[in-house]
């Protein structure tokens, strides 16, 4: 016997009614009625270890059951636990759920995301990278981070003629534009195959080799298309991070992808660094001015913080670098040298 | 206590229970919102457990994931049973009846929406705008027959609630909204492409905020009085008297604060800039302090955020279940800043430092602070049932993935 409450569905008067199983069979006996009914025809809620759990009745009425006495009545009635009740209760299964998780996840930033990228990327036509170029380029003019277009020196001219010989047999289209950048000394590809490059970078060396491998990396980028796949990859990487933490925190959600994100840029760099390597070696030019190039960006970045103590100048570890450490590719173009 | 005996005993009707019933909208005197003097058959009782919806989280999500979120309907079937089945009034817990299939249909539709509004503007403006004015149009509707859904599936002591708005309803508040907030946005986007001088649009954004702001509270006033006012128990149609008032009140409240958190940390950027240009830092001062001068901005602005959502969500709470009634009889909503504060912060950080394992026991944790602040001053035990089960437990649910989830 076990003392529960009946509602009949009509009205929310509660019935105290005593409930007993027999051979398959629920009877449930009140004050002045009493009704059986077959188990199969029963619902039970999950049974939650703390508040009343229900049997439903199949006309809507249903019994509200102390937790205490539910499995004992639902054992009673040979209504075992659905499967999913079954995990839902377990701690293993619930262990075994979270690492399911986790490797999930992982694998979906680790493989899934460079696949799809490669596979977009290599269906998206190439007009779809100068679009993105060319937004660029505009954008990068009206925030003031490059200056106006203007002519080219002599010196830049020479650059031009040697890096199409360098360039040629790659068949990448690009065209190269040197301006004037207000933020120091650099260097980038835009998707549609421009070529930025900054008098600053210029004046940091008198040797054209080096500025052969700055162009040459930056030549790397647009023959992986890194543009667009990086875009493809924060774009997927985004909509991962947003499932997972978007409730918790938008801004959390975008500083992850960004870090995230580091990662992809740290490996396209590289590929681009082996690429002009393999250009400059392929047309015996020496790669250890560029090396010499690298040491002299790093000592005027260290420079800012001129006659202070040097908090800032670590260079930030490198799971939080959009560059390869700038050690690291010194070591490899110094050991180079054709 | 035992609950199920308390519940026998006779309910004092609230004296003002007959007036108000006659005059079709409750008054609510502001300090009768405590709750402590309600026996405590009559206030909301929640019992879920951080480690047992812990194993059903998991579950939920490592399904979602293999099923490639197929199984998301199912789980949420099953998240919204656990926290209903154990929300206890007067020792009866409510219940969820939705089908699984019929949020999987919802999701479905809301998931094309979502996609077709982040990706439509890569392939053309035009098909961009046609987008929005779809979903725009749509919207309306798909919110009342989420209502609908949700309602219509909820359950207590085996009588449904209900929904008996209209979607004429819906279209009537969400019309002007809509239009205050779209037309402003197409007008820049298309500004933006003819070149407009930068500060002119940041001025009409400015402006746009403002008017939003201005109108805003009466938006909500207007969305809980069509939620709550045209909800049903059984038979019995639920009164919402709340005023746009209240939330003008409240909106000035948060505006005050977050003018003052401005100043404050105004004058503290500018003190620290101060102090690092007379100590010799020059121009351009360098990455790394610039970084060093964001962080002391942000975080403080952070943790004003941090502060300024719990004050709201518990005010704002207050206003609405302190405004609803049933049959006369009034809802309490007691939710007081502090103890809510505490626990959204706590949830935050824990979240964040357990990459997310701390969730499930974060919405324990705030669902139940959230609804044993409520209590009803009612006799539960009075209420008929429709004559017939409403149409609005079928069809689906959309609003999800808009995150604009119904409250409670």
């Amino acid at each position: 016997m076990i003392q529960a409450l009946f509602f009949d569905g009509k009205s929310t008067v509660a019935t105290p009614v005593a409930l007993r199983a027999d051979g398959g069979l629920l009877h449930i006996q009140a004050a002045g009625w009493q009704r059986c009914e077959r188990a199969e025809s029963l619902e039970f809620t999950p049974p939650y270890a703390r508040s009343a759990a229900r049997v439903n009745l199949p006309d809507g009425a249903l019994c509200e059951v102390p937790p205490g006495d539910f499995l004992g009545l639902r054992r009673a009635l040979a209504k075992p636990p659905g499967l999913i009740e079954l995990i839902e209760s377990r701690w293993r299964y619930a262990l075994l759920s979270l690492a399911v998780i986790v490797v999930c996840v992982a694998s979906v930033y680790v493989w899934g995301i460079p696949i799809a990228v490669g596979i977009i990327v290599e269906r998206a036509p190439r007009t779809l990278d100068s679009h993105f170029g060319k937004s660029t380029l505009t954008q990068l003019e009206s925030y003031g981070l490059i200056g106006p277009k203007r002519a080219a020196t002599p010196r830049e001219e020479r650059l031009s003629r040697r890096f199409a010989q360098l360039a040629g047999g790659t068949a990448v289209p690009y065209q190269l534009d040197f301006r004037d950048f207000p933020a120091g000394p650099n260097a980038f590809a835009l998707p549609d195959g421009t070529i930025l490059m900054s008098s600053e970078i210029e004046a940091l060396t008198q040797n054209d080799d080096a500025l052969m491998f700055v162009l040459a990396h930056e030549l790397g980028h647009l023959y992986y298309r890194h543009g667009v796949k990086l875009l493809a990859r924060a774009t997927l990487t985004s909509i991962l991070i947003t499932w997972y933490a978007g409730d918790v925190s938008n801004a959390l959600a975008l500083a992850t992808v960004g870090v995230l994100n580091l990662r992809y840029s740290r490996e396209a760099e590289a590929q681009a660094d082996a690429f002009a390597i393999a250009r400059l070696r392929a047309a015996h030019i020496p790669t250890r001015p560029a090396a010499d190039l690298f040491r002299a960006m790093q000592k005027t970045s260290s420079k800012e913080g001129e006659g202070k103590p040097r908090k800032f100048a670590v260079e930030p570890p490198d799971y939080l670098s959009s560059h390869p450490a700038t050690k690291d590719r010194i070591r490899l173009l110094d050991s180079d040298t054709p | 206590m035992d609950l199920t005996e308390e519940m026998h005993d006779p309910v004092p009707i609230h004296p003002d229970a007959a007036a108000t019933l006659a005059a079709g909208r409750p008054m609510v005197p502001p300090d009768e919102r405590s709750i402590d003097d309600l026996p405590p058959g009559q206030r909301v009782r929640f019992s879920g457990d951080g480690g047992e919806y812990f194993k059903i989280w998991a579950t939920n999500l490592a399904l979602t994931i293999l099923t490639i979120g197929i199984y998301s309907a199912w789980a949420k079937v099953r998240r919204l049973r656990y926290f209903y089945g154990n929300t206890t009034l007067s020792g009866s817990t409510f219940d969820f009846h939705g089908r699984p299939a019929a949020i999987l249909r919802g999701r479905i539709v809301a998931l094309i929406l979502l996609v077709l509004y982040t990706q439509s503007a890569k392939i053309s403006i035009a098909l961009f705008v046609g987008t929005v004015l779809a979903i725009a149009a749509i919207f309306p509707w798909l919110f009342y027959r989420s209502l609908c859904f949700r309602l219509g599936n909820t359950s207590y002591r085996g009588v449904r609630f209900h929904f008996g708005g209209t979607a004429a309803g819906a279209y009537a508040f969400f019309t002007p909204i809509i239009l205050l907030v779209l037309a402003p946005n197409l007008l820049l986007a298309t500004l933006a492409e003819g070149g407009k001088p930068g500060y002119a649009q940041a001025f009409e954004l400015v402006g746009l905020y403002l008017l939003i702001l201005l109108v805003w509270p009466y938006f909500l006033h207007r969305l809980r009085t069509y939620q709550h006012g045209e909800a049903y128990f059984g038979r019995t149609r639920f009164s919402y008297g709340g005023t746009a008032g209240m939330f003008y009140g409240l909106i000035m409240k948060c505006a005050g604060l977050m003018f003052l958190a401005g100043i404050v940390v105004g004058v503290v950027g500018a003190a620290i800039a101060g102090v690092a240009r007379t100590s010799g830092v020059h121009e351009p001062v360098s990455q790394q302090m610039a970084g060093v001068i964001t962080i002391l901005v942000v975080v403080p602005i952070y943790g004003f955020m941090l502060a300024l959502i719990p004050y709201w969500t518990s005010r704002s709470q207050n206003i609405v279940w302190g405004n609803t009634a049933l049959a006369g009889s009034r809802f309490r909503s007691d939710l007081r800043f502090k103890p809510l504060f505490w626990i959204d912060t706590v949830n935050f950080f824990l979240t964040i430092f357990t990459l997310g394992i701390f969730r499930p026991f974060a919405a324990i944790r705030s669902a139940r602070v959230r609804l044993e602040a409520v209590g009803f001053e009612g006799d539960v035990g009075v209420f008929e049932g429709a004559e017939e089960a409403s149409s609005g437990a079928m069809g689906s649910e959309f609003v999800d993935l808009f995150g604009f989830d119904i409250s409670l």
